[in-house]
């Protein structure tokens, strides 16, 4: 017998000591419990994509929430700004009377010239029958008298005898 | 350049496997019919007798069902399934760190359990060589063992174990060599081989 061939018969000695082992047994309900994990895990990855979607999906409802807010307002009579000027505050003190009639509208929304109590002066130059001139020179009239009141009080102070401290006239 | 996916559609695994792809769930069952035998003694046989296997070869077949939809046949089914396999035997003895060594089991149950001999005296002698050379297969480096289990029982060449085991072609008939060398030894003191 040569080397090869006694190798050769070595080898296949070798092989039917390996083929001894039986096949390794598969334990009985494997495929099932294989399927349990599979479901699992599929379930596992639903979930996972459903809470990947969940950022996209706020986003989206919180668009459309102002999507319909938006189209509301501008159904219901709304304007977007148009950026026309609006006049400067008013200063009560120096105002004109032409700047006053420039702010009636709001005056009226106040319902201040509809107040008997205010200003006369006002209410007559909120008046449209009335000459703007003649309500001016009224309203100078009335606090020209309410000057003139206090100048008389004051008047009537310093006549007055021990009226002060040394203020009075001498 | 990517082998003709064509090749290998008369392979039992890759027709089901691409079944499976396309949809049909039923593939995958047939898969894992076909296939847990094989894949359960390939882990068995790598990893040694303690421990139990299933996990892995559940862990086995759910990477086969992840892989569905990317799956393009580039070879033989079992390339791929072995391929699977052998990383996570691997994965397992490296967690492990834990040589291969065993003593060896009491009784002799897988070669009784093979049924194959009516002779209950001829059925024992026979599980006694089977638990012998399961032993010294058990005792070989794992290197060895893994081509030789890959060779022997699964049946692979040399290219198709290289490449599971990313290696030469060469380095593979090496380690087969002095794997076939060893055993032979270990059973000839065992008086198995004359």
């Amino acid at each position: 017998m040569t080397d090869t061939s006694r190798h050769d018969a070595e080898d296949r000695r070798l092989d039917d000591l390996l083929d001894l082992l039986p096949p390794e047994p598969v334990p009985e309900g494997f495929a099932e419990r294989l399927a349990e994990r599979i479901a699992a895990e599929e379930g596992a990855a639903r979930r996972r994509r459903r809470f990947r979607l969940l950022p996209a999906l706020v986003s989206a409802a919180a668009a459309a929430v102002l999507f319909l807010g938006a189209g509301y307002w501008l159904g219901s009579g709304g304007a977007l700004p148009t950026g026309e000027a609006v006049a400067p505050p008013l200063d009560g003190e120096t105002a004109s009377l032409d700047e006053l009639y420039a702010y009636r509208d709001l005056l009226d929304s106040w319902e201040l010239l509809e107040d008997p109590d205010l200003e006369p002066g006002l209410a007559v130059a909120a008046s449209e029958t009335t000459p703007w001139d003649q309500a001016w020179d009224w309203v100078a009239e009335d606090a020209a008298a309410v000057e003139a009141e206090g100048l008389d009080a004051d008047a009537a102070g310093e006549a007055a005898p021990g009226a002060g401290v040394g203020g009075g006239r001498r | 350049m990517n082998p003709d996916p064509d090749r290998f559609l008369d392979d039992p695994g890759v027709a089901l496997m691409l079944a499976f792809r396309d949809g049909d769930d039923e593939a995958f069952t047939r898969l894992v019919e076909l296939y847990q035998g094989p894949v359960f003694g390939m882990l068995r046989r790598i990893l040694g007798p303690r421990g139990s296997v299933e996990d892995l070869a559940q862990e086995t077949f759910l990477r086969v069902w992840r892989s569905r939809d990317g799956y393009r046949p580039t070879g033989k089914f079992t390339t791929f399934l072995y391929r699977i396999t052998y990383n996570l035997a691997l994965n397992r003895l490296r967690d492990e760190g834990r040589r291969p060594v065993r003593p060896l089991p009491e009784g002799a149950e897988e070669g009784l359990a093979d049924g194959a001999s009516p002779d209950p005296v001829e059925a024992a002698d026979r599980g006694d060589r089977a638990a012998l050379v399961r032993a010294a297969l058990d005792r070989l480096p794992r290197n060895q063992r893994t081509a030789l289990v890959l060779q022997h029982y699964e049946g692979l060449d040399l290219a198709e174990i290289g490449s599971l085991m990313g290696i030469s072609a060469k380095a593979v008939k090496s380690l087969l060599h002095r794997a076939r060398t060893r055993l032979r030894e270990e059973l000839t003191d065992h008086g198995l081989l004359p």
